[in-house]
């Protein structure tokens, strides 16, 4: 009887210890991956930190959807304001409160440049949907992005021009890390073939009124202007152009194209050419692209763009690395898997990392046609 | 080419001249910078959104409207939160950095009901400029600069001839002996509130047509409207409209020597050159110290 008791009881123990071990188990499974995002949420500049956080609750609600037994994931929006000082506050919280091994952000390049540091430091990965510019490819062994470098685009522009036989040229820049960049690489290689860059001016991302640089275009009188800036300032330099009367072709950058470009600048903005580097096509018919802008549409009663699509694609690639990864995740581990993986194929196409981090893709040339962003 | 650095610079001046007589009307009455100015501009080119895009009023209408609601708004700002503290007896710096909050709160309060996005109220195609002795100018830039002048000349004939700016004169020139003489010292200080926001809301109505309006414009405008001030001399009302005009040259034709990024060092080198040199300004008369 005794032994009998005995018997029971070690059973007894032996059930406990083995459940509780299976629910130590379980708990791992169900792990909570807690996943940082900084985005401009406030500012000139929100819109593009509003369309990202729109797409990355459409992947959350996708993946938490159909993971059950998966890892439920969580995550934590910062602003950044798309200034460097609040995107840096914002990463230093992320990574010392919340303890997540994998940030995405920012949109804006300046503020990638300033997080990246800290990052490092703390062996976090970081991933940037958007941010172009050169100076990100050196940032950092953590630092990722899946949008080519500006090195890609001012290039690509800057042979188009000259493929179109235009030898004099004029660039107005955005004055910050974007803007330089860009504006450099457009310089370098547009000269490099002969030809001659006759104003090379920046300007502060708070000017509104572009009269006076405008009247030195007219003195100069180009054949091809170059604006490298965002959306808003190039939409008010066109408008101001047009207003002056003063006629040339201009080209601009990937970051025009959004619909307040044309609400702003109206029909102003005819003609301008810009390349695009995304990968995107929201008209595709790939399944998955499909069903993401179906959803989207749903969702949000609008066509997705490159910002929403990107950031889409982040979520998932590093919700992909860490659903590869049992028990705790950490930054180590989602770089080994960014390192070793072969190609990733999201909404914006298939891509891989190349040794610093980078990818490439291929530059398509799209214009404004009648109100409407259209391949050239 | 020249034509168009001038006008360019007038139209920009034109802006700034109507923010700085608005200002500067005001602080010649409370004596203390009104930093929220900035921000009731902004709140009026919002008022104006809000009026012409989302209710679909007549633009007559509109401006009416806009107008008095962002005047009123001057009002209120004297009414919840200068005067309490003024009853404190708090000095000119603690009105200030409460000028400051009240800018901060009202830009997130329109932030938070119009977005961050930019909001334009152009109608219509953007149109080619008239042509005027050889410069390029949108309607609307005329119209800037001739509203432009008939306020200053209205604000001028109101100060000079009627009863309420005269009052506001005296009690600008010295407050305890306006009060002593009986006059409403309450009265005019809410006026001047009216009176100076209703200037910087016009002056936000014709930005916002000629180019369009974000919730951080007035921040801008304000130290523009402050380094005019200074420049007319702190304290002579009409001096402002003046100062404005030449700061808004003074870019423009600067920037056509050197790339455009330096824009703002202008006029903030423009600043401290006249505190260091000029302190009473280019129309202020210098103080001895007897009649201090």
């Amino acid at each position: 009887m005794k032994k009998k008791l005995f018997a029971c009881s070690n059973m007894i123990m032996l059930l406990i210890i083995s459940l509780s071990i299976l629910m130590c188990k379980q708990r791992d499974n169900i792990q909570e991956l807690k996943i940082g995002v900084i985005f401009p949420l406030t500012g000139e500049n929100a819109s593009y930190g509003e369309k990202g956080q729109k797409a990355i609750n459409i992947a959350v609600a996708d993946v938490n959807k159909e993971s059950v037994a998966h890892k439920k994931v969580t995550v934590i929006y910062e602003d950044s304001r798309a200034e460097p000082t609040s995107g840096a506050t914002a990463i230093q919280k992320l990574i010392s409160i919340d303890n997540v091994p994998a940030v995405i952000g920012d949109i804006v390049s300046a503020v990638t440049l300033a997080a990246a540091p800290i990052a490092e430091k703390n062996k976090v990965v970081l991933l940037s949907p958007t941010s172009s510019a050169p100076a990100i490819t050196e940032a950092g062994q953590f630092i990722y992005r899946i949008w080519p470098s500006d090195l890609a685009e001012g290039k690509a522009i800057a042979e188009f021009a000259r493929k179109k036989g235009y030898a004099r040229a004029a660039i107005l820049h955005l004055n910050n890390d974007y803007g330089i960049a860009i504006a450099k690489i457009f310089k370098e290689t547009f000269e490099a073939e002969g030809a001659q860059v006759v104003l090379h001016e920046g300007y502060l991302e708070t000017t509104k009124d572009f009269r006076a640089v405008l009247t030195k275009l007219v003195k100069e009188n180009p054949e091809v202007v170059y604006v490298a800036g965002y959306f808003g300032d190039t939409a008010r330099i066109l408008k101001q152009a047009r207003e002056i009367g003063y006629k040339s072709q201009f080209l601009a950058t990937t970051a025009i194209e959004d619909n307040k470009f044309i609400e702003i600048a109206g029909d102003a903005t005819e003609g301008v050419i810009y390349p695009l580097a995304t990968g995107f096509d929201a008209k595709s018919d790939n399944p998955e692209v499909a069903r993401f802008v179906e959803e989207f549409q749903k969702q949000y009663g609008y066509e997705p763009g490159w910002v929403e699509a990107q950031s889409y694609d982040a979520f998932m690639l590093i919700y992909k690395a860490a659903s590869t990864i049992d028990g705790k995740i950490d930054g180590l581990q989602i770089k080994r898997f960014f390192d070793s993986m072969s190609e990733f194929e999201g909404v914006t196409g298939k891509f891989k990392f190349d040794e610093n981090g980078d990818v490439s893709k291929s530059v398509v040339f799209k214009t404004i046609k009648d109100g409407k962003f259209q391949a050239l | 080419m020249v034509a168009q650095l001038w006008v360019n610079g007038l139209i920009a001046g034109s802006v700034y001249a109507l923010i700085a007589l608005g200002f500067s009307i005001v602080y010649s009455t409370v004596r203390f910078f009104h930093f929220a100015h900035g921000a009731v501009y902004t709140a009026g080119a919002y008022f104006t959104y809000l009026y012409f895009v989302l209710f679909k009023l007549p633009f007559a209408a509109t401006v009416a409207l806009a107008v008095l609601s962002a005047a009123f708004l001057g009002m209120v700002i004297e009414f919840l939160v200068y005067k309490p503290i003024k009853r404190q007896r708090a000095s000119g710096t603690i009105l200030l950095i409460a000028s400051l909050g009240v800018s901060i709160i009202l830009q997130n309060v329109i932030s938070l009901f119009f977005g961050d996005d930019t909001k334009t109220i152009r109608t219509g195609e953007v149109r080619e400029g008239l042509n005027v002795l050889g410069a390029r100018l949108t309607p609307v830039q005329i119209a800037i600069i001739l509203t432009s002048l008939v306020l200053f000349g209205l604000t001028f004939l109101i100060l000079k001839r009627s009863k309420i700016g005269k009052a506001l004169r005296a009690v600008a020139n010295d407050p305890e002996l306006a009060v002593v003489m009986g006059l409403n010292k309450d009265r005019i200080v809410y006026f001047t509130y009216f009176a100076g926001s209703a200037l910087a809301v016009i002056a936000a109505i014709l930005i916002s047509l000629d180019i369009d309006m974000t919730p951080l414009m007035g921040f801008q405008a304000m130290l523009y409207g402050v380094v005019a001030v200074v420049i007319g001399g702190l304290g002579n009302i009409l001096g402002a409209y003046l100062g404005g005009l030449l700061l808004g040259l003074a870019q423009h034709l600067g920037v056509w020597y050197i790339s455009s990024q330096w824009q703002d060092a202008i006029a903030f080198v423009i600043l401290i050159l006249f505190l260091l040199f000029r302190p009473q300004g280019f129309f202020g008369k210098k103080i001895r110290k007897a009649e201090v």
